[in-house]
């Protein structure tokens, strides 16, 4: 009797695991797999989007191979996210321990005016960037030419362009990350930080030896999402500086976009975008297993 | 003594607080008040804050455009889209995470969602959009729902939330006879409470700013959606500003108040949920 | 907390309750849709009662010339107008979206599909007498980019001319050239300096981030993007004139204009930056004209000829085009709509509004007042001096192979990443390599 309840049970899990998963993977599949598939496929054509799709073999995948902007824009790509993880990061955890320290009154609307940039769309966080950052009739450059200071080229110099760029990307996903990290925050029992202040031991102390190491999962979480996010920049650089000047802020999608769709070279682009797929694949899965899955902590 | 630096630290912090929070949120002050301005005095310089008179001519002349009907298409698409990704995500979530040990295969089917994240999905809208056609779909408002409301982040949330819950809690409601389904509707599903609010501010905020799989499915100026109205301001030859900032100050409106309405539950004592890893 | 965690649970079950209940309405939805869709009778007898569906990229306004037309024929035939407000960039998208699905618009007013998706549209000599057209009109904006075809009616025809800021000319002491004693280029970049100096604009010279702007200094000095001998054609933009003149455009970007604009790290227009008098002289379009009259009230503004070239002046014409789809569900209560706005008296009534150069012979503006006929006189000129190099590249159709890249490597060459010999010659190359002509450079 007992054996057999036993067996069931085991069946039951799997035909229970399958029916819990199988919305979220028949969405997936119809939607997202195929798709892929599909894709692929394009990218050993000629296909246009339209009339015309014959195979030409691994043509598109040469003609990218031998690009030097293929390379130069993927090289920028890696410089940028480099450069802007440690501030994907850091500034979203110390926003969080802001706007969970007990001291700060008011903090709904602190933690609210600091989320609401991430609630807009890339279009409009495009636009309202621009209005502060254009080097004609910009705010911070006005600001700048009031104290005496010599205004700034933002859209003209690569290197304040991309800072530009840096500061939206930041400026529109520094409240997510922060809303991941108040979630790991609050789930860090009182009696923890109790004991530490029993300890005598200081604030600063506590965070970094008690916060930090036990919100490790969740900088796990931000620190994936935020280098696959940063790869994939795009929309937000077609609304500020359209990957300029030259080409100094033209990274890896907007290559596959300026190459290829806008161009209607669907299979060119389809091409480029299985290389790049499988590039981040693999930063992904070398990150995942660095940090071990998002940690089963 | 000890209260005096107490409350000198509280004002400190806070004070600290407000002004990053100003730092950040200024911007958004900026585009508002610059969306009042009369045409003429967008670009003028000196730059002033605030508009010589308050002109709401633009926001008239958008909402005239047929603004409403769009947010309403928008609020049916974000609406709809949340509530399903929030089930599946939860359920999916959960599966992954429960029986992560009994199961040796979960973990591929996990990494096969990961997919998800890791291709810009840009690159594969035309292939989606031929799906979606061949389906049927072109023209209905449940082709921009159907392929995006499977997502990896809520799936991956929910995972790593129910993994920090002891698998006993399961195995004893089992042993009380609970059907899978009831442990996860009856006592899981109120357990991601605090995942649920997060995926669906996220969710609601996605599905509100789609924009390239609305663009090319629909074709009715009535089933548009609200971003595809803020683009058409952009012209090829010219850019119209006033409408552009009228339209998008306005375009935000609502997923700021559902951010106001759940933001509290956030916060609300995660910790007392009695369960942690 | 309990408390809370009831009222979660019971968000769920209003959750999945409404889930179940919207996707019911949605397959309904979606079974009426597709239930739809009437087949129209073919019949030369004016058709009305009828709506008729355009694609547009603005949202028409009442002072708007094709929606002022559009409402006006709509009330004389009986028939309505339903409107499909698309982004021009977006149509691109979109147009081959709905052809896919057999879903196109009756008409569309375009800048561009009808040149690029020829076998789409319907000839509109089959409906409409095309000896009536202003022929450069016709065919630089009518005509399809990889054949002789005509394929769209051009509406919104415009010109690339010189606005200036005169108050600037006034303090910097500068008169204004004259159509028979233009300015060269040269001059114009020296008076451009001078503009900045004394005439108390941040920018002497603008022009829009286009090939259609940039293209006119190369046509004036005689250079071209392809060349033609007999049936060949040869890339030839990469020819030392064409260098030379991107080699000087460059300096003048250091010099005396907004260089962030064609370096291309910003979204802004020097439209803009004119509108605010910050630019003393800029090149854009005819059709701003109208736009200027209304939002410029800091100073006056007026047009003047265009500079000379090393061979001659030079100017772009370009525009929109009306275009009937040939699988659209009623092409002809479009073609219908067409043959009654391209007669003397309507075109008449649509160019009061549009305040454009005409695209019919017989038919011109008349602004109404001094300074704008002055400047409409201008204007109309311009379109004189089209070149023929200009045409012949337009009809070798070019731009269906590359049209961005070529703008890249101008931006690229202004942002001083390549010099302007690599930045024509990469162009060239990859031209060459994508049409299959050869290179004559």
């Amino acid at each position: 009797m007992k054996k057999r309840r036993k067996a069931n049970t085991a069946f039951r899990h799997t035909g229970a695991f399958w029916l819990f998963v199988l919305p979220s993977l028949g969405l997936f599949a119809l939607f997202f797999l195929l798709p892929l598939v599909l894709s692929i496929w394009f990218s050993f054509t000629d296909f246009d989007g339209w009339k015309k799709m014959n195979f030409i073999g691994l043509q598109n995948y040469a003609k990218i191979l031998t690009d030097s902007s293929f390379y130069l824009s993927l090289g920028r790509t890696f410089i940028y996210t480099i450069v802007n993880l440690p501030f994907k990061v850091a500034i979203p955890l110390l926003l969080a321990a802001l706007v969970t320290s007990k001291k700060l009154k008011g903090n709904t609307a602190v933690r609210t005016m600091i989320y609401i940039p991430v609630l807009f769309s890339s279009l409009v966080a495009g636009i309202t960037i621009n209005w502060m950052f254009s080097q004609e009739y910009g705010l911070v450059n006005f600001l700048l030419e009031k104290m005496g200071m010599t205004p700034l080229e933002w859209s003209l110099n690569p290197t304040l362009a991309t800072v530009v760029i840096s500061i939206a990307s930041n400026w529109v996903s520094a409240g997510y990350y922060m809303l991941l990290y108040v979630g790991g925050i609050n789930n860090i029992s009182k009696e923890l930080y109790e004991a530490a202040s029993i300890d005598g031991s200081g604030k600063a102390h506590t965070f970094f030896h008690i916060t930090v190491p036990l919100l490790l999962p969740t900088t796990f979480i931000v620190l994936l999402l935020s280098t696959v996010n940063l790869l994939k920049e795009y929309a937000l650089i077609q609304g500020i500086t359209l990957g300029g000047p030259g080409t100094s802020t033209t990274y890896i999608v907007q290559y596959i976009f300026s190459q290829g769709f806008d161009q209607y070279k669907y299979g060119y682009a389809s091409a480029a975008g299985v290389l790049v797929s499988i590039v981040f694949i693999i930063i992904a899965a070398i990150q995942f297993k660095m940090t071990k899955g998002g940690g089963e902590v | 003594m000890k209260t005096g630096k107490h409350i000198g630290s509280t004002i400190a912090i806070t004070v600290l607080g407000f002004f990053i929070a100003f730092v950040i949120f200024f911007p958004i002050i900026w585009l508002t008040f610059s969306s009042f301005k009369p045409r003429a005095e967008l670009f003028a310089y000196p730059l002033h804050l605030l508009p010589s008179k308050f002109n709401f001519d633009y926001y008239a002349s958008v909402v005239n455009d047929g603004l409403f009907i769009y947010m309403k298409n928008s609020l049916f698409l974000a609406v709809v889209g949340t509530l399903i990704t929030v089930l599946i995500s939860a359920s999916c979530g959960y599966a992954l995470a429960i029986y992560r040990k009994e199961i040796p295969y979960v973990n591929k089917v996990f990494a096969v969602f990961l997919l998800g994240t890791l291709i810009p999905g840009e690159i594969l809208t035309i292939a989606q959009f031929t799906v979606v056609t061949d389906m049927g779909l072109y023209n209905n408002i449940w082709g921009c729902i159907l392929p995006v409301v499977t997502t990896t982040t809520g799936i991956f949330m929910y995972r790593q939330h129910y993994m920090s819950i002891p698998l006993a809690l399961a195995e004893s409601a089992r042993i009380d006879g609970a059907s899978e389904f009831m442990i996860f509707r009856k006592i899981m599903l109120p357990l991601g409470y605090s995942v649920t609010v997060t995926l669906t501010i996220f969710s609601f905020m996605w599905r509100w700013n789609d924009y390239i799989l609305p663009l090319m499915l629909l074709s009715d100026q009535s089933k548009f959606t609200i971003q595809i109205a803020i683009k058409s301001y952009i012209g090829t030859m010219a850019v119209d500003w006033s409408s552009i900032l009228a339209a998008s100050v306005l375009s935000i409106v609502p997923v700021i108040i559902l951010y106001m309405i759940l933001q509290k539950y956030i916060t609300g004592g995660l910790a007392a949920t009695g369960v942690k890893g | 907390m309990a408390r809370l965690k009831r009222i979660a649970a019971g968000a769920f079950a209003a959750v999945m309750a409404a889930g179940l209940t919207a996707c019911g309405s949605g397959s309904t939805g979606a079974a009426a849709t597709d239930a739809s869709g009437n087949v129209t009778p073919t019949t030369s007898k004016a058709i009305t009662g009828k709506e008729l569906s355009v694609m547009v990229s603005e949202m028409p306004s009442d002072t708007d010339a094709l929606g002022n037309a559009l409402s006006t024929w709509a009330s004389e035939s009986g028939n309505t107008i339903k409107y499909i407000v698309v982004s021009n960039d977006d149509m691109l998208t979109k147009f081959p979206a709905m052809a896919k699905n057999k879903d196109l618009p009756d008409l569309i007013s375009t800048t561009g599909l009808h040149q690029l998706y020829p076998e789409e549209f319907v000839k509109p000599e089959t409906f409409i007498d095309l000896s009536q057209f202003n022929d450069a009109a016709l065919r630089s904006v009518g005509k399809a980019y990889a054949s002789d075809e005509i394929t769209g009616l051009p509406d919104q025809y415009t010109v690339t001319c010189m606005y200036y800021n005169a108050d600037a000319f006034e303090a910097a002491g500068l008169s204004v050239p004259t159509a028979d004693d233009p300015w060269t280029w040269d001059e114009l970049y020296e008076n451009a300096k001078t503009l900045q100096e004394k005439g108390g604009v941040k920018y002497g010279f603008a022009a829009d981030v286009s090939r259609a702007r940039y293209d006119i200094l190369m046509y004036a000095n005689g250079g071209s993007i392809t060349e033609k001998n007999g049936d060949t054609i040869k890339v030839a933009v990469n020819s030392p004139q064409n260098v030379e003149t991107l080699e000087k455009f460059v300096q003048a970007n250091n010099e005396v204009m907004p260089k962030a604009i064609w370096a291309g790290g910003t979204t802004d227009n020097p439209v803009e930056y004119f509108k605010n008098g910050d630019v003393g002289i800029l090149l854009s379009g005819s059709w701003n004209y109208n736009t200027f009259t209304t939002d410029i009230t800091k100073f006056n503004f007026s047009v003047m000829t265009s500079p000379k070239g090393k061979v001659s002046q030079a100017a772009i014409v370009g525009g929109g085009a009306l275009a009937v789809p040939k699988n659209g569900k009623q092409p002809q209560l479009a073609e219908q709509f067409l043959q009654w706005l391209y007669t003397k008296d309507h075109y008449s009534a649509f160019l009061q509004l549009d305040k454009g150069p005409s695209v019919m012979k017989n038919v011109s503006y008349d602004p109404g007042n001094e300074k704008a006929t002055a400047d409409y006189a201008v204007i109309q000129n311009e379109v004189n001096y089209v070149t023929d190099a200009f045409l012949a590249d337009e009809a070798a159709g070019w731009r269906q192979y590359k049209d961005n890249e070529y703008r890249d490597a101008l931006k690229q060459a202004v942002a001083g990443e390549v010099t302007a010999q690599q930045a024509l010659d990469g162009f060239a190359s990859e031209l060459a390599e994508s049409s299959k002509w050869a290179k004559a450079y």
